[in-house]
């Protein structure tokens, strides 16, 4: 259920019940919370974790940055139900405006295994073997850290370890109140690996107090939101989590 | 108002501009997501973010309804307003 709404569909309501535990306990996450789904879907259920995985990604980026409204001017108008039903009537309008057919992936196993950096050991990735389109976006998250973020290896490492110290065991963990670490930094991760909705411009304040100018408070979040998206998926998969893990203590 | 600086498509020149029409061109809606400016500071991370996106949301066998689906329940329990 969501909002007191029984999903539709045998899938639509295992795949209802798999993100609520991605959100509420992701630190209980483990393989057999895939299995529902895939019974129902076989193989396919990779392509789940890869969209759970993907939205946890992506809402952190835009909460903990403070993204624009796509309708301009409307603010906090869409917190407000008719509004937001509005809205969302908008965005179907455009969404089916949209391809929607999948695309084929061109890339073999093989060859996505070849996008990793030689540290990753190959065979731990086994699972992925029926959608190698995975490999690629662990390959992705990994080229971001290692290569573009302008933070220190120890600063990730920091955030690293604060994203998973921070996880939701329980429901109450990503809804309830908690006092939160005095460190910027630490604070940032904390609310955005439990509220990220949560993030306050007092917040940013204090990072820029701290020198993070705007490309650093990127890739603050980006770091947040990759190993927020790191952490469901290698529970899921029962993945080795150093594949994705901090790059130095 | 974003807690960072972004470049709006209509002001963006080389990579950035580059890697908006990228954006067009996985989408199809001829338009940017406001999330995705948030990268635009640093238009290779704009790349990996919208390449994510195609990769969760276009690759593979399962139903683009059924992965609209999840991301829209993921989304809402996360409480993620936009």
């Amino acid at each position: 259920m969501v909002d007191g709404r029984i999903a539709g569909t045998p899938i639509e309501s295992a795949l209802v019940a798999l993100a609520r535990k991605s959100c509420e306990a992701p630190a209980g996450l483990e393989p057999a919370d895939l299995e529902p789904i895939r019974r129902l879907a076989g193989d396919g259920a990779l392509d789940y974790v890869l969209v759970l995985a993907s939205f946890h990604f992506i809402n952190r980026i835009a909460d903990q940055l403070g993204v624009d409204p796509e309708v301009a001017g409307l603010g906090w108008l869409r917190r407000m139900e008719p509004i937001r039903r509005q809205i969302v009537g908008v965005t179907s309008r455009l969404l089916r405006r949209m391809d929607l057919a999948n695309r084929p992936y061109g890339r073999s196993f093989e060859d996505a295994l070849a996008l990793l950096p030689a540290s990753v050991d190959r065979q731990t990735l086994e699972p992925l073997h029926p959608r190698p389109h995975l490999v690629e976006a662990i390959a992705l998250a990994i080229e971001e850290r290692d290569r573009r973020s302008r933070l220190a290896p120890s600063t990730l490492a920091r955030v690293h370890r604060a994203v998973e110290a921070s996880l939701p065991a329980c429901a109450d963990d990503a809804g309830g109140f908690h006092v939160r670490p005095p460190d910027p930094v630490l604070a940032f991760a904390f609310v955005g690996t439990r509220y990220a909705q949560r993030t306050t411009e007092a917040m940013i304040d204090d990072l820029r107090a701290a020198d993070f100018d705007d490309v650093d408070l990127l890739d603050l979040a980006i770091a947040v939101a990759d190993a927020n998206q790191w952490a469901r998926m290698h529970r899921l998969l029962g993945l080795p989590p150093g594949i994705f893990g901090p790059s130095q203590s | 108002m974003a807690f960072i600086a972004t470049i709006a498509p209509a002001r963006a020149t080389g990579e950035t501009r580059d890697v908006y029409r990228y954006m067009r061109d996985v989408g199809g809606a001829g338009r940017v997501a406001q999330v995705v400016q948030l990268f635009s500071l640093r238009p290779a991370s704009m790349r990996r973010m919208i390449r994510s996106w195609e990769l969760a949301m276009w690759i593979g066998d399962e139903p683009r309804s059924q992965r609209e689906f999840l991301a829209a329940v993921t989304s809402r329990l996360n409480a993620c307003h936009y």
